[in-house]
């Protein structure tokens, strides 16, 4: 920590020096101060005091400075958002109160960023939801998207399978197969090409998601998935300064293990007994080929068996197994409470001709899993310069540097990654630890009783000891990301500007894991190489000594913009109207390297023989190259875009607004005019309540938004020629090789997606009512899918532009106040619809089975949900044997190979795995300093299939499930429980069957308590500050409702639910 | 105001001049590869990246012949044991079992990088270049090769009275996508599959200087081997010879390492093309269980009988006699020195010359068997040449993927018909010659795709 003030403070500590030298900030000047507060005495942060040309902006309590332009009585100019402009003249010196009231129509001061533009909202036609900071800095999270979770209509967050909220987010459903859903991210007037989590969201000063063809066609190929809008923090011209500082700290619960439906030990070692009876492990006991892992209570049946132990030693010592519980472990050994802090500095002002922001950030998290964890510094400038009366010159550089830790990928040891070879889960009864803390061995890849013997003591130790891989864990990723933009406007006439902006981005990571000596990895390596050196001991070509693996990537991109603007006002009319062209380059490195015998206190490192095919071990693994793990890699996209957009208001009763945008890529392998797509929006927006004839008293504003238009989606991987991709060296020949990607498609064109959005604003009298509902259409066409092709072809699948999806939905945002004055009572009410058809596919497969899934990926069938749920019927189980019953042709059957494989077309549909309503309901309370906010969310209309017991995944790869013990076991149960009886040998096909059987369908619907924030804004006079915010936050609460009777919470797939998290944090403005 | 216009006028207009140049010099800025790695195949290097891929072209063969045949068995316990039904349905022959689609699929990719590789050389002029007909003939080497394996599995044994109405497998030649998959009669199966490989042998060097490269030899003894298939004893004979006196080399067992886990190694000297099959289940050495006749089969003296099988301390046996240097499910099924001779010395037998017969497996035997312990064979007629000949083809070339191949044309022989049985815990299966099961069903999958004629049952 101490270290980290010197290096990073000190930047910033200079920079703050040096303003005291910017002009306009230090000079005196009669100060005017005062307070901005609401009817019902509520302080307004963000309302804008002005005072000729001289403006400030009010803190968190409402409080403001201002320079007078003279000691004489001034006139203030007061507005803020929502509520009635207010001119009042004070004398400076004596503080005043300023009370707003608030103004019907409440969203005319609202401005949105397209990226390229700011347009009024009460002017816009398209469809945009913005996010202003208070509502953004609800939440603690270190990373801006997930923040966006649960407080804007139209996004879904699918926590199922991804962690990274980027994979999981989508907006307004999928729009295209094959190229991915991640909406685009723009930071401050570009497209961000790095990791979104080195933005820090303490910069962020408000986020606008574009929604509709009129709102995202303008970013064109790469706006079919959605676009969102981050603008950070700028200064403003004629600010004083403003210093703000924000802490927190959340503490994050360990995982909860013992959610997952793991099979209990008592179970899984009767039927290990079981199963060894039958002789099922006697191929693996007596394989001296492979020497396969068996488990320790084999390892006893089998010593039993043979005489090496009494059986009653060995039933007493597998009986002391079943009470142990391999989570126990985990949970003492592998997690702790997470501890994250967050620490944000910044500075802002400005004079007449310069504005600045400068901001410094500091977070560090120790995650729940004992080595994961990183830390993030972010310096982030943005300045703003006029040196001539039509000049504006901007520069802006921001740098975050990360570094991250975690398990070394050849050494993993989570509780879903710990398996045996040829296994996918660990027996449950492992014991990973003895009393004292001690690392004990699992099997991992060979038969433990043959890899302790093997080698007469000459080998290394070849015991796999999960925690301590954890303790040898050294994997760090170094990250840094320089972002420098730089823009010149300049303004000509009354109606001109033109601007030219550019940008440059510049990231560095690097990856590094160590691989210790002791690791397992090191020393399975070494061991399995090694051979009779012929005086008694054993020679490894693997030399002694750890491992390091270096990844390098590189990230460098330039983007630039010119852009023509033209604004004007005459009469009843009003014109903004944009032109330009935009030249964009991307350019990503990546290597990867090995080192052998690599000492990291000396830094000296061993040579190796990559070349030689060296046999195994007594043959128990494949013979093999030491392998070197070298990669590169060179991506290159460019892009040129042309594009338009204009808007005409009449008497601010209609706006008409047109946009056009084409981009041509690098596609590879196309003619040139294929490279380029053009794309279109349009757009018309009625506001009635501005109309002469409108009277309407209850709901005195109102708007309607009808646009059309186009965007896209571009995949660079595809080609129109065969193209063939070179993979480094094979190692049976040493020679590079070569993969067709593509088989030659001439008629490979651009993805389209087309939308309809209708929309209406409104606001009812006193803004106790403000809310927009959007309805739209969403056509994708011409997306690249899988077509299945005659496997004679050489190829199973082909990927062509036939696909098609129809997406319809609808936003809803309402916002209320419920109570006004003393105790403040405010409600949001967010409400999305999204539904996803098919409208063209042609990927189907005959295989039944490929259907039946758990929905984690899209499954299209015509006319059916894109994330489409499909079982077998189910006819419960067979009274007299307790196998799993189905239908076929009507009949009841257990004919599960025709079931499986051939009733494609008598498949249950069960509905969408996604869901279909969503949303949050968000009530906020306020009493004197006291705010109390709760957010409940929402995900409903779906199903989700639930895991349960597959005895071929039991008996072969030690996958159980806690259903076993709801098995059935003798006729009668059939009536209580619908898990099929244990049979042997395992009937693939018949557990194929259950599982992918209706019985196992719920409905995922849940009502959750997501968040809980309570604030306390402190107005005292002693503190040192203007205003200080104490608070508390607490995520993960829990489910209020959910539809299913199993007790699982769909939103996580089959993984752990997020742990609740609590956090502390204090916000002060100087 | 009229001036000030018109500078409005000229300023806007400079920057559209601007823009529209930019659009104009973007052209090239456009062609820049996406990736690297990625390229349009155009040189002859890019072609020889093709045909390198070893995992394609040599390590993806079908291996359903083998798990159909007779080398080896299961116990009722790995057989329960199995994980897959459609190894069990396959291992007992069950007349509606599964295919598994890379059984049909992996040699069709074969089929296509080669037809891909010639139209590139034909569409880039690289045929006669430097460099170009090796590539050339290495492309009809590949299909030719994977026509015959598909053929192996999925038609009736070639026979010159039904060959013209026999059903074969599709032959696909270009690498367009699009025509309709055709299935080929019998007849025009095996004469794609020779006039390939007379192709490849015109084309190709004598020698690689990369292992899984075919070459002139390779394609030799492939065409040794179709020929004895399609019973042209002539031709099959005269190849063999020829890949004889171009250098193929015989491996003296005497050299090796009988207790090494894995005696003989990846690209030993008998390797002419590296060819494996798709690994199955069936076939880890744990679980499979040699034949116990056949091991018996052998004399006390013969090498092989130490090389090929380990025993597993029970009585019974497994093979590590896979020409890959690994004990693995995954067998080498490609053409070797030792399957040349024993095609040789057959002809000769068939054509009625006992002697070179005898000479030829006696020069193979006399590597087989412990130095100074041989005592070679003799025959007293072509006939009992013919029946020595192949009794020690059985006792060498087993779990090479070419027992299956065998069977169906002995059937055809009254004198060698075999009926083959196998005992899963007291239930026993049969396949008697010539049973409509020896072709094995076509994936559903290219059924629906294709609209091809089933193998009928």
């Amino acid at each position: 920590m101490k270290k980290f003030i010197r290096y990073y403070y000190f930047p910033v500590l200079l920079a703050c020096l040096l303003l005291g030298f910017l002009p306009g900030v230090a000079q005196v000047r009669p100060i005017i101060t005062g307070r901005v507060l609401s009817r019902d005495s509520l302080p307004l942060t963000g309302a804008t005091v002005r005072c000729g040309s001289v403006a400030a902006v009010t803190g968190t309590n409402g409080k403001f400075t201002l320079m007078a332009l003279s000691a004489d009585s001034a006139r203030l100019e007061v507005s803020y958002i929502g509520y009635r402009r207010r001119h009042i003249t004070v004398r400076p010196g004596i503080p005043v109160t300023i009370v707003l009231d608030p103004e019907g129509n409440v969203l005319q001061e609202v401005v949105v960023s397209t990226g390229y533009q700011e347009i009024p909202q009460e002017r816009a036609t398209g469809a945009f939801d913005r996010i202003n900071a208070e509502l953004f800095n609800r939440g603690v999270g270190a990373d801006v998207l997930s923040r966006l979770d649960g407080i804007t209509t139209s996004t879904l967050f699918d926590k199922r399978q991804d962690g990274n909220p980027l994979n999981a987010l989508t907006i307004r459903g999928v729009s295209s197969y094959d190229g991915g859903n991640a909406p685009l991210i723009v930071v401050d007037n570009f497209p961000y090409q790095g990791d979104i989590s080195n933005i820090n969201p303490n910069d962020v000063a408000s986020v606008t998601i574009l929604k509709d063809a009129a709102a995202a066609s303008i970013w064109g190929v790469r706006a079919g998935n959605g676009v969102i809008v981050i603008t950070t923090k700028k200064g403003t011209y004629n600010q004083p300064v403003q210093v703000s500082l924000n802490s927190n700290l959340t503490l994050t619960a360990k995982p909860d293990l013992f959610y997952l439906p793991q099979m209990r030990s008592s179970d899984f070692i009767d039927v290990e007994k079981v199963l060894f009876g039958q002789g099922f492990y006697d191929g693996d006991l007596g394989n001296t080929f492979s020497r396969p892992p068996v488990s320790p209570v084999v390892d006893l049946l089998d010593k039993a068996r043979s005489g090496g132990i009494s059986s009653f030693a060995a039933n007493q010592q597998i009986d002391a197994l079943r009470d142990v519980d391999v989570r126990n472990d985990y949970k003492k050994y592998f997690y702790r409470t997470g501890v994250s802090q967050q620490h944000a500095l910044s500075l802002s002002g400005g004079s007449n001709a310069a504005s600045y922001f400068f901001s410094a950030g500091y977070d560090k998290d120790l995650a729940s899993g004992i080595n994961d964890g990183f830390d993030r510094v972010t310096l982030k400038s943005n300045n703003t310069f006029r040196p001539l009366k039509h000049l504006e010159v901007q520069a802006g550089l921001q740098y975050s540097g990360t570094n991250t830790t975690g398990e070394n990928s050849f050494s993993p040891y989570g509780y879903s990654e710990l398996f045996p070879a040829g296994k996918s889960a660990i027996y449950p009864y492992a014991r990973l630890a003895d009393a004292g803390g001690n690392p004990l061995a699992i099997a991992k890849d060979f038969n433990t009783g043959f890899t302790d013997t093997t080698g007469g003591g000459k080998l290394h130790d070849w015991q796999y000891r999960p925690l301590q891989e954890a303790r040898l864990a050294n994997n760090h990723t170094a990250s840094h990301d320089l972002l420098a933009n730089f823009g010149i406007r300049y303004t000509f006439g009354s109606h001109f500007n033109a601007e030219v902006k550019y940008q440059y981005e510049n990231t560095a990571g690097t990856n590094r894991q160590y691989y210790d000596p002791a690791s397992y990895y090191v020393r399975n390596l070494i061991n399995g190489y090694a051979q009779p050196d012929g005086s008694g001991g054993y020679a490894s070509p693997v030399p002694d000594g750890g491992i390091l693996d270096l990844t390098e990537n590189h990230l460098e991109a330039h983007d630039l913009r010119g852009q023509l603007n033209y604004n004007n006002t005459w009469g009843k009319n009003e014109i903004a109207a944009i032109a330009g062209s935009e030249i964009r380059q991307d350019n990503t490195l990546y290597n990867s390297g090995r080192t052998y015998g690599y000492n990291p206190g000396l830094l000296t490192y061993a040579s190796v023989d990559e070349v030689t095919t060296f046999p195994y071990y007594e043959g128990i693994g494949p013979d093999g190259t030491i392998p070197n793990n070298a990669q590169f890699g060179n991506l290159l996209n460019r892009y040129v875009s042309f594009y338009a957009n204009a808007s005409y208001t009449y008497d601010r009763r209609y706006t008409l607004s047109a946009s056009a945008r084409k981009d041509e890529s690098n596609l590879f392998g196309v003619n040139s005019n294929r490279k380029g797509v053009p794309l279109w929006s349009a757009g018309l927006a009625w506001s009635a309540s501005n109309e002469a004839w409108y009277h309407f008293a209850v709901l005195p504003y109102l708007k309607l938004r009808l646009t059309y238009g186009y965007s896209g989606n571009v995949d660079n991987t595809r080609s129109a020629l065969t193209t063939i991709a070179y993979v480094a060296t094979n190692s049976y020949t040493h020679m590079p090789y070569a993969n067709v990607i593509n088989p030659p498609n001439p008629d490979l064109r651009w993805e389209r997606v087309g939308m309809t959005n209708l929309g209406i604003d409104f606001g009812a009298r006193g803004g106790r009512i403000t809310g927009s509902i959007d309805l739209y259409l969403k056509n994708s066409k011409d997306l690249i899918s899988p077509s299945p092709v005659d496997y004679t072809t050489g190829f199973s699948t082909l990927y062509i532009n036939n696909a098609g999806f129809r997406g319809r939905g609808m936003d809803l945002q309402l916002n209320t106040q419920n109570l006004k004055g003393a105790l403040g009572w405010n409600t949001a009410f967010l409400f999305s619809f999204n539904r996803n058809t098919v409208t063209a596919y042609k990927g189907n497969v005959y295989d039944a089975s490929a259907y039946v899934g758990y929905g984690l990926t899209l499954n299209p069938v015509v006319g059916r949900d894109l994330y489409g749920l499909y079982s077998y019927r189910w006819a419960g189980l067979d009274p007299q044997t307790g196998d799993p019953r189905g239908y076929l042709n009507g009949a009841v059957s257990k004919d599960y190979t025709t079931m499986d494989y051939n009733t494609q077309g008598s498949l249950q549909y069960d509905g969408s795995a996604v869901p279909v309503y969503y949303g949050a309901l968000r009530n906020t309370f306020t009493w004197r300093a006291f705010s109390l906010s709760a957010n409940i969310t929402y995900k409903l209309g779906y199903k989700f299939r639930k895991t349960s017991i597959n005895y071929t995944s039991l008996f072969y790869n030690w996958a159980g499930n806690s259903d076993y013990a709801r098995r059935w076991q003798k006729p009668g149960d059939e009536k209580t429980t619908n898990v099929p009886s244990m049979v042997y040998p395992a009937d693939y096909d018949r557990d194929q069957f259950y599982t992918g059987s209706e019985a196992l369908i719920g409905n995922a619907g849940t009502i959750r308590l997501q968040d809980l924030r309570l604030g306390c804004q402190l107005k005292q006079r002693w503190l040192p500050f203007k205003a200080l915010l104490v608070y508390a936050y607490a995520s993960n609460l829990g489910i209020i409702w959910r539809a299913n009777k199993w007790g699982i919470d769909p939103d996580y797939g089959a993984g752990i639910p997020a742990p609740k998290t609590l956090s502390l944090g204090l916000k002060a403005d100087y | 105001m009229k001036q000030k216009n018109r500078s409005l006028l000229r300023t806007a207009l400079i920057i559209a001049a601007v823009i529209m140049t930019g659009s104009l010099t973007c052209q090239k800025y456009l062609e820049a590869r996406p990736d690297k790695k990625q390229v349009v195949p155009a040189t002859l290097q890019d072609l020889q990246a093709l045909l390198d891929n070893v995992a394609v072209m040599n390590r993806n063969y079908p291996n359903y012949g083998e798990g159909a045949a007779d080398n080896y068995y299961l116990t009722a316990s790995d057989f329960g044991a199995l994980s897959l039904n459609e190894d069990r349905n396959l291992y007992t022959w069950k007349p509606d079992g599964i295919i598994i689609t890379s059984q049909w699929l992996s040699p069709y990719k074969v089929v296509y990088y080669a037809n891909q590789v010639l139209e590139s050389l034909g569409e880039n002029g690289l045929a006669a270049a430097a460099g170009g007909p090796a590539i050339k003939g290495a492309a009809f080497f590949f299909r030719g090769y994977a026509f015959l394996q598909v053929a192996g599995i999925f038609s009736p044994a070639y026979n010159p009275a039904t060959a013209d109405r026999d059903l074969g497998v599709p032959l696909r030649l270009t690498a367009d996508f699009n025509p309709r998959s055709v299935r080929a009669s019998n007849a025009q199966t095996y004469n794609q599959v020779v006039s390939d490989l007379r192709q490849a042998a015109a084309l190709l060097p004598l020698t690689s200087t990369v292992p899984s490269r075919p070459n002139r030899v390779a394609a030799y003894a492939a065409l040794s081997r179709v020929l004895l298939l399609m019973g042209d004893y002539k031709s099959a004979g005269l190849y063999a010879d020829s890949c004889l006196a171009a250098g193929a080399k015989l491996l003296d067992f005497n050299g090796l390492k009988p207790t090494a886990a894995n005696p003989i190694s990846r690209f030993n000297a008998e390797v002419l093309f590296y060819a494996m099959a798709i690994g199955a289940n069936t076939m880890y050495p744990a679980t499979c269980k040699v034949d116990s006749a056949l091991y018996l089969s052998y004399a006390a003296n013969d090498l092989r009988k130490t090389i090929f099988f380990k025993s597993n301390g029970n009585g019974t046996y497994a093979f590590k006699g896979n020409y890959d240097g690994v004990q693995s499910a995954t067998l080498f099924s490609g053409p070797a020195t030792d399957e040349v001779y024993l095609n040789a010395a057959e002809c000769q037998a068939r054509l009625g010359e006992t002697g070179k017969a005898m000479d030829l497996l006696n020069t193979l035997l006399k590597t087989r068997y412990r130095v100074g312990t041989f005592v070679p064979l003799s025959a007293g007629s072509a006939d009992a040449a013919l029946v020595l000949v192949l009794t020690e083809r059985r006792k060498e070339l087993l779990f090479r993927g070419l027992r299956w191949a065998d069977l169906k044309r002995l059937n055809l022989d009254e004198r060698f018909r075999t009926t083959l049985q196998r005992n899963v815990a007291g239930t026993v299966y049969t396949l008697p010659p010539g049973d409509l099961r020896y072709q094995l069903l076509i994936p559903e999958e290219v059924i629906s795709q294709s609209g091809i004629a089933q193998n009928p049952r």
